[in-house]
């Protein structure tokens, strides 16, 4: 992955501009919808649902924010949209926060949504793969990006596999190309479902379950976005859960906003592939009792990330202390 | 007369229809199903020349760039090419290979150019149909970790991709081929390394035009699943490659679709039914899938189309089978109601037979079946019925008459009989009674008395003639007259006996006989002489009071045989004994038990009798005989006489 140089330019003209923005949206009160890009770290999918549906419910204008869900693409990172200011929000991983943060970007976290982890590693039932010393030399593909978790994996189990840069979905491991493969519970394992895979006949090794998981789907943003226009920040988050809490009960609605956007973007994906993803992240993001829990990142998942980082990649700055780092627009459960 | 609650033509028709229908149903079922599966190995054999023929035009075509490219990576493996000098090569792929729309060369890191991470020379179609150069790779294009780089990398086998839309254009689609190639690496060993991927384009569209052309009946079509069995080809465009069965089976809930399509990525040819989710209607598929890539070739023809023919016949049966239905129903009503109609009439006449109206007549039935047969014989039986009753009416007049006649004869009969009326003209020396019941109208019994000779003498006697009836009381009457006549002039009972006794022999054809008892008492000695033709001996009660039996000289029974001598046997009543003659019907009158009364049981009776008059005397022997008899039938006539000798004048003072 490229990371942004940690010295990134310094636009004054961009920041005069927005300041008049910001002036202008305050001399006329509400009058205005104050504009805010959130960039999605990946393509339209029920991953972003919750802010598909806040945006159709008219949460976002209402809250007086004029919100554009910008597109993304495979190639081109979240964390760099918001890194070079092309976004005012974004929503990233942990880990893809923290590596920005070791970049020199001072991101912040305003609202952690994914509290577990919801990677695996994939293999076929007849391949004997059915716990991680399984891995030990066989051929092992994982996502660069999120390089880190299966690696603590490898070494806290003292496993050393082949690994193989992972393209964007699971075909290499369809093909046989590889003997394992890193998935997402609520999108790689629901395409493996559609092609014709029975959960039986998969082995999954979860990376939560084998306590190398790290906190996944957060919104952060710049910490100067934060001190400018907190008011926006909160607004948009508290939309967003509101959105996220409807999307969830209301899951056919919410599919139709999702494919929507597919629509829009002609992604080759389907409703079945969106209906099952947001039934598996309804699992991942809701609490026991059927209701998100407060957006508060837990501080040893916090701790947890850097230390494994440190330990497997090695940090270049010393890291921001969990409060600097970490600052939850909203602390409390969503209604 | 009730109406029939179901009538046999109602019951008739209804039978035989839901009978004929029963057996047309299930031939036309079997028929039909027969029929279907013959069709059904009909269109599976068309499906699958079908099915065979197209997904061999796609295995050609797919085979033509996978010839190309493995040839092109077996040069580069020679490694006789300038890595950057592909350029000609690569036009001269995409222009010879027919199927093929691009060809690239995609190399290892530096392994085309040393420093250089990238190196992807890549010709191909553009929009206007020239053909346009590029490199591949860079920083925003890391081919490595693309499925058509890292996969063949990876297995060293040739791969072909899931086929995606174009970026340019969705309509259209694509999927590469891409072979490795190896390259020596410099080593003296001669030991190879991968050099890079070939890579060639192919855009589907003639593929999908080949599986579109399909055409099997009207509405029968050909399609191209993928691996995934994503639609590639099929009528509803909508689900080009964004759907496939197992995302279908998801959205429309349709369990089925999923195991169909688990069913295709495992079979490698098979003939089977279509959910009807797909179509809306019910569906035959045939499919056969490729080797490589495992795409999913294969017809659908609804069944609609496949059993239309059938189901259009099956129609016209069915139409031809109700209205033939109909006008059976028809007939057998018409049938039945023919045979109910004179049944029908012959019900009314049998109903006014059994109300005794034999004078109606039978209805006109002219039929030569059973039911005119039925009603000829219904005739015949009125007919008889007729006369019968006509001879009964006419018997039962003459038995009245009869019965009268036999009403008057008794009564003739019982004026023979003296009365009691008739002592009192006599000196009330002796008291006698006699009581007779006869078993019938008119009896044989008798019994007689009367005075002789200037009223001092008394004739008795009890008779009982060998039969019953009127001929025995004719010849009662005869033996009564004779002994009178014959009485008036012979004092002597012996002697009356014997010419009475001649007298019935004379012209006794019927071979009739009678026992007769009789004695005369003179009333002034109270001297009795008495003669018994066979009869049962009287009973004798003595002035002190005990009964016994008297004993007579047996004689033979009178009117059996000529010149019989009859002895006269002389007795003496005191004044006070008294006598009791009876006939047979007293002694063996028969209880239901079938005992008999006998003579025991009467001279107890008479001994218990002392003392009574004799009106009482006989009025009980009669009573006790009676309930003797009890409920069994009086067999014979009951004649029963008593006689009291009060003695001359001065005995009775």
């Amino acid at each position: 992955m490229r990371l942004p140089s940690p010295g990134l330019p310094w636009n004054p003209t961009r920041w005069v501009g927005r300041l008049l923005a910001l002036s202008l949206v305050l001399a006329a009160g509400s009058a205005f919808a104050e504009p805010l890009r959130v960039q999605p770290h990946w393509v339209p999918q029920s991953q972003f649902a919750g802010f598909y549906v806040a945006a159709d419910q008219g949460w976002y204008r209402d809250a007086g924010l004029d919100v554009d869900i910008l597109p993304h693409g495979p190639d081109y990172p979240a964390s760099e949209a918001l890194a070079r200011g092309e976004a005012d929000i974004a929503l990233l991983y942990l880990v893809q926060a923290l590596e920005l943060r070791d970049a020199g970007v001072e991101v912040v976290n305003v609202a952690q949504l994914l509290h577990d982890s919801s990677l695996v590693i994939v293999s076929f039932a007849d391949r004997d793969i059915l716990a991680p010393e399984d891995l030990d030399g066989r051929r092992v593909a994982r996502w660069q990006s999120f390089r880190m978790q299966p690696e603590a994996l490898f070494r806290a189990y003292g496993v050393e596999p082949e690994i193989i840069d992972q393209g964007s979905g699971v075909t290499a491991l369809r093909s046989g190309a590889v003997d394992a493969a890193m998935a997402t519970r609520f999108n790689e394992m629901v395409e493996l479902y559609l092609s014709g895979f029975e959960p039986e006949e998969l082995s999954t090794i979860g990376l939560e379950e084998h306590g190398t998981g790290l906190a996944e789907d957060g919104i952060y943003v710049l910490e100067s976005t934060l001190e400018e226009r907190p008011e926006a920040v909160k607004a948009f988050v508290a939309a967003s859960l509101r959105g996220w809490q409807h999307a969830f009960e209301h899951p056919e609605q919410a599919v139709d906003a999702v494919m929507e956007r597919v629509q829009q973007h002609g992604e080759p994906t389907n409703r079945a592939h969106q209906s099952l993803m947001l039934k598996v992240l309804r699992a991942l993001y809701f609490d026991s009792d059927g209701r998100l829990p407060a957006p508060v990142l837990d501080p040893n998942d916090y701790l947890m990330a850097h230390n494994l980082m440190n330990n497997l990649v090695g940090l270049e700055r010393e890291p921001v202390d969990y409060g600097t780092f970490h600052r939850p627009v909203i602390d409390a459960r969503p209604e | 007369m009730h109406a029939p609650s179901k009538s046999l033509a109602v019951r008739l028709a209804l039978v035989t229809v839901v009978t004929v229908a029963t057996i047309f149903f299930t031939t036309s079922g079997l028929l039909y199903y027969m029929v279907r599966d013959i069709m059904l190995d009909h269109a599976e054999h068309q499906a699958r020349e079908l099915t065979r023929a197209t997904a061999g035009r796609i295995e050609a075509s797919l085979n033509e760039v996978a010839g190309s490219g493995r040839t092109l990576a077996a040069s580069l493996t020679q490694g006789v090419h300038d890595p950057e000098a592909m350029r000609p090569l690569l036009e001269s792929i995409t222009t010879n290979t027919a199927a093929a729309q691009g060809a690239a060369i995609t190399w290892e890191p530096e392994a085309a150019i040393p420093g250089q991470r990238y190196h992807g020379p890549f010709v191909y179609e553009g929009p206007d149909g020239e053909l346009e150069y590029m490199n591949l790779g860079g920083d925003d294009f890391d081919y490595f970790t693309r499925d058509w780089y890292q996969i063949p990398a990876l297995t060293g086998e040739a791969f072909w991709a899931d086929p995606f839309a174009s970026a340019a254009d969705p309509d259209r689609l694509i999927t590469t081929f891409s072979t490795p190639f190896s390259m020596a690496n410099g080593e003296a060993d001669g030991t190879e390394e991968l050099g890079g991927i070939v890579t060639l384009d192919v855009e589907l569209r003639r593929l999908t035009e080949t599986v579109d052309a399909v055409e099997v009946l009207d509405s029968g079509f050909g399609f191209l699943l993928s691996g995934q069995t994503r639609f590639i080809s099929w009528p509803n465009s909508d689900w080009i490659m964004r759907e496939s069965l197992f995302s279908l089976a998801e959205t429309l809930d349709e369990p089925e679709l999923r195991e169909l399509g688990r069913m295709l990525q495992r079979q490698e040819e098979g003939f089977s039914r279509l959910p009807k989710a797909l179509l809306d209607e019910p569906a035959r598929l045939y499919h056969v899938r490729l080797p490589d890539p495992d795409w999913v070739v294969g017809v659908v023809i609804p069944e609609r189309e496949l059993f239309g023919d059938v189901l259009r016949v099956m129609h016209l049966v069915l139409i031809i089978g109700s209205v033939g239905f109909l006008i059976l129903l028809g007939a057998i009503i018409a049938i039945s109601r023919g045979i109910t109609r004179p049944l029908k009439g012959l019900v009314t006449s049998a109903g006014e037979i059994a109300r005794g109206n034999l004078d109606q007549p039978m209805p006109p039935i002219r039929s030569q079946d059973e039911i005119g047969e039925l009603a000829r014989s219904f005739n015949d039986m009125r007919l008889s019925l007729k006369d019968y009753i006509n001879d009964l009416t006419a018997t039962t007049a003459a038995k009245e008459r009869i019965e009268s006649e036999l009403k008057i004869a008794r009564n003739i009969q019982m004026s023979f009989l003296p009365r009691r009326l008739e002592l009192s003209r006599m000196q009330a020396d002796v008291d006698l009674h006699a009581d007779l019941l006869p078993a019938r109208q008119v009896g044989g019994d008798l019994y007689d008395f009367f005075t002789m000779q200037g009223d001092r003498r008394l004739f008795f006697a009890v008779g009982d003639v060998s039969d019953k009836g009127v001929p025995a009381a004719l010849f009662m009457a005869v033996t009564k007259t004779l002994v009178k006549g014959i009485a008036e002039q012979e004092p002597d009972p012996g002697r009356i006996l014997e010419r009475v006794n001649n007298e019935l022999c004379l012209n006794n054809d019927s071979g009739m006989f009678v026992t007769y008892l009789c004695g005369i008492l003179d009333l002034d000695s109270g001297e009795l002489v008495m003669a018994n033709a066979g009869h049962n001996p009287p009973l004798i009660r003595r002035v002190d009071g005990t009964a016994e039996w008297l004993k007579l000289a047996p004689g033979l029974v009178l009117g059996a045989m000529e010149d019989m001598p009859y002895a006269t046997q002389h007795l003496h009543l005191a004044p006070g004994e008294e006598l009791l003659l009876y006939t047979d019907g007293v002694t063996e009158a028969a209880n239901p038990a079938q005992d008999l009364f006998g003579e025991d049981r009467l001279i107890r009776l008479y001994g218990e009798l002392k003392g009574r008059a004799v009106g009482e005397q006989t009025a009980a022997v009669m009573k006790a005989v009676e309930e003797f008899a009890g409920e069994a039938d009086q067999a014979d006539d009951v004649t029963v006489l008593a006689l009291h000798f009060v003695g001359p004048a001065g005995g009775r003072t």
